[in-house]
């Protein structure tokens, strides 16, 4: 598929997804395989394996952002339209998110609750899973809302 | 409130404009190809600024460009 004659918005946001996703595959293989949760905290080749994956995405929307920037003396790249979309966007991030991880937090206590502690793992996986989950809900997110409002280039 | 839909005669004028271009005309209104796309499938409502905007290029008034459907 062809970005050209795409919005700004558009191939941003599909840029965004395929980074994202790739960050978040590369996330989760790295906490759950060679050892899974148990091992996590004294494998400090997985924690920057991870850390690898979460500056691949910041890094790879960077270059996406710069690349689909407005050129001088071209067409305006973005507008109201726009702006209106990628708020929506971020305002349905805000909600999945905040849902993500009231579930997941409560999740682990019912699971450990008996146990008394959680293993510490699963506060990385909060904090770097709830980074990409936004990243890739947002830009989803807008890919879905520029539809509706009649986007389709 | 009841809530109405905005309509745009935006494909037509640009067509008794001369085949005016979507970019053209978004060059000219300050807003994107995309948008003037989306006004004329009638899935997107202008900002009252735009609205006034587009039919300054057109050398109308608004709700020659636009109407307010109420049903």
């Amino acid at each position: 598929m062809s970005l050209r004659g795409l919005s700004q918005t558009r191939q941003r946001a599909w840029l965004a997804t395929v980074i994202w996703s790739v960050a978040g595959m590369g996330f989760v293989l790295t906490f759950f395989t060679s050892g899974g949760v148990g091992g996590f905290p004294e494998d400090s080749g997985r924690h920057l394996t991870g850390a690898f994956a979460l500056a691949f995405g910041f890094l790879g929307q960077w270059l996406a952002w710069w690349i689909t920037r407005q050129r001088e003396g071209g067409p305006l790249a973005a507008d109201e339209r726009d702006i209106e979309t990628i708020a929506r966007a971020n305002q349905t991030t805000l909600v999945v998110v905040l849902v993500a991880i009231f579930a997941f937090t409560i999740t682990l206590w019912t699971v450990y609750e008996s146990a008394g502690s959680v293993p510490v793992a699963w506060m990385w996986f909060l904090a770097y899973g709830g980074v990409i989950l936004a990243s890739v809900t947002s830009s989803v997110a807008t890919l879905i809302l520029d539809r509706r409002t009649g986007g389709h280039g | 409130m009841a809530e109405g839909s905005i309509r745009s005669h935006i494909r037509r004028l640009r067509f008794e404009n001369g085949e005016m271009t979507q970019q053209d005309l978004a060059d000219r209104a300050g807003c994107t190809r995309q948008t003037i796309g989306a006004l004329e499938q009638g899935g997107y409502v202008p900002s009252l600024a735009l609205a006034f905007r587009i039919a300054r290029v057109f050398g109308l008034g608004v709700e020659d460009v636009f109407e307010y459907d109420q049903s």
